[in-house]
C-alpha cells in the first residue's frame, strides 16, 4: 500500500467518525426532545430525527437493506400513522397538563441517573475493543439478508409474522362493532 | 475520498439542475396543454410561445417577501417545504437514465426511491398541521391517508417485477429488459414467462403514481373547491414555490420509475441505438399523458379514491403477485 493509499485510508475513517458522531449526537438529541416538548407533536417531530439518524448509523456499518428499511417503515409508515393519529387527537396548547415540578424533577432524576452512567461509563471502558473491518461488498444487501432470513431463522421469521398477523386480528376485533350478533 | 465526494456533488447538483429545470418548464407544458384542451391560448406573451414565463414566473416567487403566518409552529413550518423537495432531488441520484448516466447506482436503488419518497409523504403532514388552519389540516389527512393507501399496491407491483428480473438494482432491472420491446416488462412475452397480467400491473402502477403525486383525478389533498388550496394555503413566495417543484420532480420520479420497471429504461423497441434519448422520449411521453389525464377527468371524492386502493387495486396486485411467484416457479 503506497503511502498515498495509507493517507487517504486515514481520512476515509476520520470522515466516518464525524458522520458517526454527528449522527450519534442527532440520535440522542432527539430523543432528549422526545422526553421534554410539551406538545406531543413537537415529541414525534424530534422522534423522526431519531429515526432518521438511526437510519444513517445503519448505512455507516454498511447494512445497506437495513438503512432502507428502516427508513420506508419506520421514518415513513409507522411515523406517519403515529402523527396522523396526534393530528386527529386535535390538542390544543390548554389541553396539555401542566408541569409544576418540572425542574426539580429534572433535578431529581439527573441525581440519580448520574451515578448509573457513570458505572456504564466505566464497564464499556473495561470491555474489550475490536478493530473494525472492511467487510465484503455483499454485506448488508438484499440478496444476503433474504438468504439468512429464509435458510436460518425461517422459523423464527415466520413466528413474528403470525405475531403480527395476531396482532391485527386483535386489533380489529377490539375496533369492531359491540354487540353486534350477540 | 476527494474524488468520490465530488462525483457525489457534481451529481447532486445536476439532480438538482435537471429537477428545477424540469419543474420548472413542466409547469409550462402542464398551462399550455390545459389551454390547448380548453380551447383557450395559454401563457403565450412572454417569448416564443411563452418560453420566458418560468423563469418569469420563479424570479416573482424568490423575490417575494416569506410571510410567516402568526400562530403557526414555525419550525415546522419552515421545515415542510425543505423536507418536501430534498427527498425528491436525492432520488433522481440514484436513477439510471442509460448505461452511462447515472449518479451513483446501488444495489437497493429502487428501495432507496421509496425510503425518500415516504420522508416526502411526512412533509405534508407537517405543513398541513403547522398551518394550524383547518383546510390545511384535513388536506395534509387526506394527502397522508391517500399515501398511505396507495403505497401498498404499489409496491406489491414493484415486488413482482423485482422477482421477474431477479435483482433490485434499477440498472440491473433494464439491462434484463433489453433488446426490443417484446423484453419489456409491460408484455407478456418475456423470455418464457408468460404472464397475462403484466399489462395491468403497468396499469396499477400508473394509477398508484398518479395518485402518490397528488395528480388529478386523485389530488383530493388539494381540491381547490373544498379546501381552499390545500396543505399549502398559508405558504408564498419560495415556501410554495419548493412545495410546486417538488410536486413536479415527484412527477418526473414516478415517469422514470414506470420507465424503468415496465418499458425498458434506455432502450430502443425495435433493438438499435438504445440511449438517454430513449429514456428522455419515454418520460416525457408518460409525464403528457399524465397533463393530458388531469385536464381530462374530473376529480373523484376520497371514498371512491381509497376504495379504489383498498377494494381493488390491492387485490389485484396481490393475485397478481402470487400468479407472478407460480409462473415463476412453472417455467
Amino acid at each position: 500500500m503506497t503511502k498515498k493509499n495509507i493517507r487517504k485510508g486515514a481520512l476515509d475513517i476520520m470522515f466516518a467518525e464525524w458522520l458517526f458522531f454527528g449522527l450519534a449526537g442527532l440520535s440522542v438529541l432527539g430523543a432528549i426532545g422526545l422526553i421534554l416538548f410539551r406538545h406531543p407533536m413537537n415529541g414525534a417531530m424530534s422522534f423522526v430525527v431519531t429515526l432518521i439518524s438511526l437510519a444513517g448509523l445503519y448505512a455507516l456499518l454498511s447494512a445497506k437493506l437495513l438503512f432502507a428499511v428502516q427508513l420506508i417503515v419506520y421514518a415513513g409508515a409507522i411515523m406517519s400513522l403515529i402523527i396522523f393519529i396526534i393530528m386527529f387527537l386535535n390538542i390544543q396548547e390548554h389541553d396539555l397538563p401542566d408541569e409544576e415540578g418540572k425542574g426539580l424533577f429534572l433535578l431529581g432524576g439527573a441525581v440519580v441517573i448520574t451515578p448509573i452512567a457513570l458505572f456504564l461509563y466505566k464497564i464499556v471502558k473495561s470491555l474489550p475493543g475490536s478493530d473494525t473491518k472492511i467487510i465484503g461488498n455483499g454485506f448488508g444487501d438484499v440478496r444476503e439478508v433474504g438468504l439468512i432470513l429464509f435458510k436460518n431463522w425461517l422459523l423464527p421469521f415466520e413466528i413474528v409474522s403470525i405475531l403480527l398477523l395476531v396482532a391485527l386480528v386483535g386489533a380489529v376485533v377490539l375496533a369492531g362493532k359491540k354487540g353486534v350478533g350477540k | 475520498m476527494s474524488l468520490t465526494l465530488l462525483n457525489v456533488i457534481v451529481a447532486v447538483i445536476i439532480a438538482i439542475a435537471f429537477a428545477a429545470l424540469n419543474a420548472a418548464y413542466l409547469v409550462w407544458a402542464e398551462r399550455r396543454g390545459a389551454a390547448r384542451i380548453q380551447r383557450r391560448p395559454g401563457p403565450n406573451i412572454n417569448g416564443p410561445f411563452g418560453l420566458f414565463q418560468p423563469p418569469l414566473d420563479g424570479v416573482k416567487l424568490m423575490a417575494k417577501q416569506l410571510l410567516i403566518p402568526g400562530g403557526v409552529d414555525k419550525v415546522l413550518f419552515m421545515a415542510a417545504p425543505v423536507l418536501a423537495m430534498a427527498p425528491a432531488i436525492t432520488s433522481f441520484v440514484t436513477l439510471p437514465f442509460s448505461d452511462l448516466i447515472v449518479g451513483h447506482n446501488m444495489h437497493i436503488g429502487i428501495l432507496l426511491i421509496f425510503a425518500f419518497a415516504s420522508i416526502g409523504g411526512m412533509s405534508l403532514l407537517f405543513a398541513g398541521w403547522s398551518s394550524r388552519n383547518k383546510y390545511s389540516m384535513m388536506s395534509s389527512v387526506r394527502a397522508v391517508s391517500q399515501a398511505i393507501a396507495y403505497e401498498i399496491p404499489m409496491l406489491i407491483t414493484v415486488i413482482t417485477v423485482v422477482m421477474i428480473a431477479g435483482t433490485t438494482d434499477l440498472m440491473g432491472i433494464v439491462k434484463g429488459q433489453m433488446g426490443g420491446f417484446w423484453h419489456w416488462n409491460i408484455f407478456p412475452f418475456k423470455a418464457g414467462l408468460f404472464n397475462p397480467l403484466m399489462l395491468m400491473s403497468f396499469l396499477i402502477f400508473f394509477t398508484c403514481s398518479l395518485a402518490e403525486t397528488n395528480r388529478a383525478p386523485f389530488d383530493l389533498g388539494e381540491a381547490e373547491s373544498e379546501l381552499v388550496a390545500g396543505f399549502h394555503t398559508e405558504y408564498g413566495s419560495m415556501g410554495f414555490g419548493l412545495f410546486f417543484m417538488a410536486e413536479y420532480a415527484n412527477i418526473v420520479i414516478g415517469a422514470s420509475l414506470t420507465t424503468i420497471l415496465f418499458l425498458g429504461g434506455w432502450d430502443c423497441p425495435f433493438g438499435f441505438f438504445p440511449g438517454v434519448w430513449w429514456f428522455l422520449l419515454k418520460i416525457y411521453l408518460l409525464i403528457a399523458s399524465f397533463i393530458w389525464i388531469r385536464w381530462t377527468f374530473p376529480r373523484t371524492t376520497i371514498y371512491g379514491l381509497l376504495n379504489l386502493s383498498w377494494k381493488i387495486l390491492i387485490p389485484l396486485s396481490l393475485f397478481n403477485l402470487l400468479l407472478t411467484a407460480g409462473l415463476l416457479k412453472v417455467f
